[in-house]
């Protein structure tokens, strides 16, 4: 007999949730930043080696969350959906659970060959602590370059959809349904 | 008959040049300039010159220097770690520049005036710059001097028109050197 789904996430993946979620955001804010406002040159520097720091950070925990993740659904640890969720929803749930880890992935490594192929080859010293390679080979690749920002700018602004309608299903749920997702990613 | 062969020798041969050694320890070839907005500064750590030096016989005077461009540091990682690459001192494909005075003349407040080459990236571009001597033995050498980085493709690629790092990039050189 197998065992009974759990009713939340394990204490690891909660940690890499709501980490990964904090620094997401934060990135998606500094990015918006860098993007859109006018600051300080000196700031400004700062702020894309903060961002690029923390970009390679974020990837580093997306390896981790996704191979625990894989751990964590083969010791049956993954809380199934709600019974109460009509068919459609699951899979909209699945889809958007599934669209939200591709950006956790594909936004890093956009960042990624937008440093490796900028024409400045500044070096990326992660918060001052370790060098993050950079891809070899396209080091002021003007192709790469205007692909990977064009896709990093598209990909922010879809990331920024995804978390909005992840939240605004939770919400939903809550209010709706009655259903509190919150204590599926909570120690409750 | 001797004595005319004499004068003849002395008046036809030049005034000999001195070659001088440098005291590295004590030297230092410098860079400064902005970036964001903040001033660096940096050094040449390996350089290597020869100069042949007469204030009597400035013809005859002659001062040429190389320097490691990899050697180029800052103290600061990101810029170290950027100087290197393609789109600034590119020390792959050009690891060596170059200086070497065409000219050496005396200016009237008692410095003196070098003109020569620089070669940078491949690319040669007449410099000048005035230099002061201080002391006997040993001499110390000094000039500051400044350089546009965009006539040595410095940067080009990155950052044309200086919106990040300054184009002029000052240099500034103080050579202790004894005579041989």
């Amino acid at each position: 007999m197998s065992k009974a789904s759990p009713s939340r996430y394990n204490s690891i993946a909660i940690i890499l949730h709501w980490v990964m979620a904090i620094g997401f955001i934060m990135m998606l804010g500094s990015g918006f930043v860098l993007e859109f406002a006018e600051l300080d040159q000196s700031l400004t520097f700062k702020m894309y080696q903060w961002h690029k720091s923390g970009g390679v950070l974020l990837l580093l925990a997306f390896g981790l969350r996704i191979t625990w993740r894989i751990i964590s659904h083969l010791r049956n640890q993954i809380p199934s959906l709600p019974q109460s969720f009509p068919k459609l929803e699951r899979i909209a749930a699945h889809l958007g659970h599934f669209g939200l880890y591709g950006l956790m992935i594909a936004m890093p490594l956009t960042g990624w060959v937008m440093v490796s192929s900028s024409p400045y080859g500044l070096p990326t010293i992660v918060f001052g602590w370790f060098e993050w390679p950079h891809i070899p080979t396209i080091q002021g690749n003007e192709t790469f370059n205007k692909l990977s920002k064009n896709a990093h700018a598209i990909l922010a602004y879809a990331f920024v959809g995804m978390i909005l309608l992840h939240i605004a299903a939770v919400i939903k749920h809550a209010i709706k349904d009655n259903e509190n997702l919150l204590k599926r990613i909570w120690w409750t | 008959m001797k004595y005319f062969f004499t004068l003849l020798l002395l008046i036809t041969t030049p005034a000999l040049a001195a070659n001088y050694t440098i005291d590295k320890e004590a030297s230092s070839i410098g860079f400064s300039g902005t970036h964001a907005g903040n001033d660096f500064t940096g050094v040449f750590e390996e350089w290597d010159a020869t100069i042949t030096f007469n204030a009597e016989d400035l013809t005859n005077s002659k001062i040429t220097a190389t320097f490691n461009t990899e050697s180029a540091k800052t103290g600061d990682k990101l810029y170290d770690g950027t100087l290197p690459q393609g789109s600034w001192f590119d020390v792959k494909n050009h690891p060596k520049a170059t200086f070497e005075t065409t000219s050496i003349t005396a200016n009237e407040d008692g410095t003196y005036k070098a003109e020569g080459n620089l070669t940078i990236r491949d690319i040669t571009k007449p410099i000048s710059f005035n230099f002061s001597l201080e002391g006997e033995s040993p001499t110390l050498a000094k000039t500051a001097f400044t350089i546009n980085r965009l006539d040595f493709n410095i940067g080009n690629a990155a950052d044309a028109d200086g919106t990040w790092v300054s184009t002029d990039i000052g240099m500034s050189l103080n050579i202790v050197v004894s005579p041989e």
